[in-house]
This record gives C-alpha cells, structure tokens and sequence, in this order.
C-alpha cells in the first residue's frame, strides 16, 4: 500500500507546469496511436497487401476540379480581401470587392450549366449578396471587416 | 413580471429571424442547424447576450425543424437528425399526403420541443445547484465522463477517444493563462508563431471553419450536384390534416420527446441518435409494427418529436455543467464567450436574467417555428429549391466574415477558420470524429486546470479516487461508458466459423 501511495504522489514544478498535462496528453496519444495501429493500422495493411481492400479517397468519384478549384479560389479570396483591404482600411470595401469576385467565380465553378439565366443569376448573386452583407455587417452592426 | 422581462419587439424580431434562417439552412440538404449557428454567431456580436441567445436558439429549433421539408418531400434528410422521417414522411409524399406529412411533423417538433423545455426548466437549475459543490476534483472527472461517454458513443470508440483527446491536445496550443493559475508560458508551438498564437486557435474560427467552410469542400468533393428533383416541388392536397391524430398518438409523443431530451443531456450525441432511438421504440411498441416504414404517421411523430426534443435536453449539461449536450451546443458555448459569461454550476444563480431569456428563448423559438411552418408551409417547401451554386459561396463568404470579426480584425483568425475547415473535410476520411473532437477542444483548457491544480493541492493522484463519495460515483459512470463501449465493440464482431 505504501508503495502505491508513493507511486501516486506527484510534485509540479511551477516553472515547468505549462508543459506538465501536455506531456500526458501526448503520452496518451502514443498510447491510442499504438492500439490503433494494432487494431486497425495492421490489418488494413495485410487486406491492401492480398488485394482484399483498397485505400480510397472518398466513396464514389471526387470531383477534382471543384475541389481543387474551391480550395484555390478561398485561398486568393482570403489573400485578396486582405489586399484590397489595406487600400481602404476597416471601410470593408476589401471585403465588399474581394467577396464579389469570389461569389462570381465560385458560383461559376459550382454550377453545371452555363446558360444565359444561370449566368444571370450567377452575375446577380455576385454583386447583391456582398452588398447585403457589406452594409448589414459593416454599416448597420458596425462590425469590423477589411 | 420578471420572468417575461427579456421579452421584448427586438427579442421577437431576432428569435422570428433566427427561425426563418434556420429552417433555410436545415431544409437545405448538407447543411445544419450547428452550421447556421456557426455561420450566423459573429452577428451577434454587436448584440446583448439576452438578444444574441433570441437569434441562436431561434436558429438552433429552426434548424433542427427545418430538416423535416427534405426528407417528407424528396426523401433526402435536411439534417442528420430527420433520416428517419423519411421513412414514413417520404412514402406520405407518394401517397398524396405531402401536406399532411408535413403538418403532423410540424405538430411533433412542437411538442417535441415544449417536452425538453419544460425537462430544460425542472432540471438545469436543480443539476446546477448539485454541481456547485463539485471541487476541481468532480468537475475533471465530469470532464472525463464527457468525454468517454461521447467516445463510446461514436461509431468507433477508439478513434472517438482519439478524436476527443486530439481536441483537448488543439486547445492547449498557447499560453498556460496566469488567469486560471498558470505560469504564463507558451507551449506546443514554434516560436516564430508566439505572436499569432500566444491565446491559442480562437475557439470561434474553429468551429466554423469545422461546420461550415468543412460542408462546403465536402459539396465540392461531390460535385455540387444539382439533384434533378429539387428543381421543382408540387404539395399535393391529399387527404386533410386533422389534430386528433395525436389524441391515438400521446404516449408515442411523450416518450419520443423524453427520448430526444435524454439523449440530448448525453453530450456529443446528436439528433440522429435520438430520432433513431425513438423510432425503434416506436416500432417495438405499436400495435401494429408493419406499418411502420409504409407511411404511417407514427413514424413521422416518432422521429420529429425526438429530434426537437435534443434542443433542450441538451442545454441541461451546458448551463448546469458548462458541458455541451450536442454539436450546436457547443457552438453556443461560442456565443457565451463573445460576451465574457462562462457557462457552469454557477451561471443559472448568477445569471437569473439570461436564465430567463434561454427559457423564453426557446419557448418563444418553438412556437414561431410552428407559426412559420405550419401556415406557410408551402412557401417553406420551396426553400430545398434554393440552388447550391447561389448558397455555398455566401456561407463561405459569411464564414470569412465572421472569422474576421470575431477578434475585432484578426487575419489569422480568417486563416485559422480555413485550415480547420480543410482539417474537418479530412479528418473524417482517416476515421477522426468532429464531434468528440469539438467537446476535447471546448473543454481541454478546463480540464488541465482542474487537473494541474488538484495534483498542486493535494499531491497525489489518489485524491480522484477518494476526495469524495461523488468522485466514487462518477468513477462508476465513467466504467459503465468504457464497459458499454467494450460491449457494443463485442457485439459488432463478426461471429468466427
């Protein structure tokens, strides 16, 4: 009893106990990674080795173009705002332009047909839905945008 | 009165608006009341607390409502928590009983609703007062118990243990905050990332980028396809809505709606536990069980009654607890911090006016729902007509927003938002579950306090187990969830031979 009463007593050291329950969360991590690697880890490696499974991506086909192409157009959406941002500080006009040009071509990106009507509502979505958004968020809740 | 002092036009309005954009968002297939919360919770940061809980919870029972539309209509759940109305909802709609399905649906999530808000209002405070006397001892076993509980809960329960431990991991990055009795330091970090990340990730951003910007690249994973029978929606009269179906349907109500509050005190189970549940319990005890899945009403008041009734159940944890009961919750807890209230044993006593205002909130959110649904309902049917193409891009857009504002103009936040979005679209490839993750990213900082700080007390790590006869009997619960978890994993094996 004596031994696991000792072995249960633990002493922080206060310049050292931003690291303290980090340590055992990692700790605790190796452990679940191992049982994992164990439970799951090696038998899918042995049913990908005789062919009885495979490692897929996702279910069905993925959509590469629009993926990527999101991916891509949020990145430069993100750097852009913060851009055109810095040409006219905290008025929101970066976010108002940057969103604009971001709903164009991500609704272009996300449609499947590009007839004169889609193409219309496309346009249209661009241009109002920043706009709404730019005067309700910046102008009638004064929240901050670039 | 006191009670009814919250109540005012602006709380009406926002609560009216907040159910209206929720219905949207949960009639809109991929999309979700946690997502309507995550994506409209920056707005309310120009508004009082009591005025900001209007709008969520209006979005929250909007949102769960909402996602009856779909499935009773074109048999595609709006939310995860309507799969099961589909199965009586749908076939209702191939009969020429679209209307009917969708009234008697109305009707369920209503009371549905009013059952775990009157479970909400007994219970909370009397679980508040309880937990007050937890020492840091009881509220990190809570923590544990949380935590295991959702775990085995999960579809797989080590990689649901591994998911919460991961967010409990995420939410250490930064400063062991001098506020809650750390030594400042920095840790789990590189240091040219000091100045960005000395508060850590900003809880905002991430369960945004988690709900929202994740639901986007999933979309676009499939194509953004355009399902050929959303392009139009025909509600056929067919046979009358009439009340007196739930006069034969009582005990079916009050169950499915003690179902769904229960459940939804369980934290990090969602809506589609406690529809599924509910539905089962249905089917075991109707008279007549083959009609179940055919078109029988039952099934829809089964599913419906359940699901609203997650909406206060799993308030109880949050605000007796400072535990979210679901995703959305979680995302409330947001909503809190924004305004500096920390929700806890303590918040019901400290907080009676904001108490009050979460009651008449959701009281208030229930019946504009069925106000909305129930009279306009064919205007509301036409929302699953909306074009993703014209919706995605401004979820994205109000996401960015949001992530900005959140900090007052916080670059990084817009990127913080954007990575964990690519991280919630491929988290769930490699098997790590988002909702076990958000609880262990919500609670993480807690726990290492009352962790750290009762090992600094005491000195030994034999006082969890002997502090107090409440440690004794949470010790108990937490076996019982490992032992469920070990079970269900038993059960799931294949039979050898």
């Amino acid at each position: 009893m004596e031994l696991v009463s000792e072995l249960m007593k633990v002493q922080i050291d206060f310049a050292q106990s931003h690291l303290f329950f980090p340590y055992l969360i990692q700790w605790l991590f190796v452990l679940l990674l191992a049982m994992i690697g164990y439970s799951y880890g090696i038998p899918l490696v042995r049913d990908i080795a005789v062919g009885r499974r495979s490692l897929e991506f996702a279910e069905g086909r993925v959509d590469v173009m629009r993926l990527v192409g999101a991916l891509i157009l949020t990145v430069s959406y993100i750097f852009g705002m913060e851009q055109f941002g810095a040409f006219f500080p905290n008025r929101g006009y970066g976010f108002l332009i940057a969103s604009a040009i971001y709903i164009l071509f991500l609704g272009l990106l996300f449609s499947h047909d590009f007839g004169s009507r889609r193409l219309s509502i496309i346009l249209v979505n661009a241009l109002v839905a920043p706009t709404v958004a730019w005067f309700v968020l910046a102008r009638l809740f004064r929240i901050t945008l670039p | 009165m006191d009670f009814f002092s919250a109540l005012d036009l602006s709380f009406l309005a926002l609560s009216t608006v907040g159910v209206l954009i929720g219905i949207i968002f949960g009639a809109i297939p991929g999309m979700t009341a946690t997502m309507a919360v995550a994506v409209c919770l920056p707005l309310t940061y120009a508004l009082d607390l009591n005025h900001s809980l209007a709008l969520l919870l209006g979005l929250y029972v909007g949102g769960i409502s909402g996602g009856l539309v779909p499935a009773i209509l074109l048999n595609i759940p709006g939310t995860p928590s309507s799969i099961t109305t589909t199965f009586d909802g749908y076939p209702m709609t191939l009969k020429g009983e679209g209307e009917r399905a969708l009234k008697i649906g109305i009707v369920a999530s209503l009371l549905g609703g009013l059952i775990s808000l009157l479970v909400l209002f007994l219970f909370a405070p009397a679980l508040a007062d309880f937990a007050i006397k937890f020492s840091y001892i009881e509220k990190f076993l809570i923590i544990l118990l949380a935590l295991t509980v959702i775990a085995s809960l999960s579809s797989n329960t080590l990689l649901g243990i591994f998911s919460g431990v991961l967010g409990v991991w995420l939410s250490l990055v930064g400063t062991y905050d001098v506020s809650s009795g750390g030594n400042g330091e920095t840790r789990l970090m590189f240091t040219f990332m000091e100045s960005y990340l000395s508060d850590g990730f900003s809880l905002l951003p991430v369960l945004i980028g988690l709900f929202g910007i994740a639901t986007v690249l999933e979309e676009a994973e499939k194509g953004v396809l355009e399902d050929a029978s959303t392009k139009s929606v025909h509600l056929a009269k067919g046979a009358p809505f009439s009340i007196s179906i739930f006069a034969k349907q009582k005990i079916n109500v009050l169950r499915s709606g003690l179902i769904g509050t229960f459940v939804g005190i369980l934290p990090g189970v969602g809506g589609s536990a406690a529809s599924i549940l509910a539905y089962a319990q249905e089917k075991n005890f109707s008279a007549d069980p083959s009609e179940l899945g055919k078109g029988a009403p039952a099934g829809v008041i089964a599913s419906e009654t359940s699901n609203n009734g997650l909406t206060g159940g799993a308030l109880v944890p949050l605000l007796s607890l400072g535990i979210p009961g679901d995703s959305t919750t979680a995302v409330l807890i947001g909503a809190f911090t924004l305004q500096g209230v920390q929700v806890g044993p303590l918040f019901i006593g400290e907080n009676p006016g904001t108490w009050h205002a979460i009651v008449l909130g959701l009281l208030v959110a229930n019946i504009v729902m069925f106000a909305i649904m129930f009279f306009a309902i064919r205007y509301i049917a036409m929302v699953v007509t909306v074009p993703k193409f014209v919706l995605y891009p401004i979820i994205v857009m109000m996401c960015v927003a949001g992530s900005y504002a959140i900090n007052s103009g916080v670059m990084f936040d817009v990127w913080t938002m954007l990575l964990f979005g690519v991280f919630g679209y491929l988290a769930p490839k490699i098997g790590i579950e988002i909702a076990p993750l958000v609880i262990g990213f919500i609670l993480g900082q807690s726990a290492e306090v009352y962790f750290v700080k009762s090992l600094e007390s005491y000195g030994t790590l034999s006082i969890f187990f002997t502090k107090s006869p409440i440690a004794i009997v949470l010790w108990v619960l937490i076996a019982i969830s490992v032992g469920f978890s070990i079970y269900q994993g038993m059960r799931k094996k294949p039979v050898a031979g």
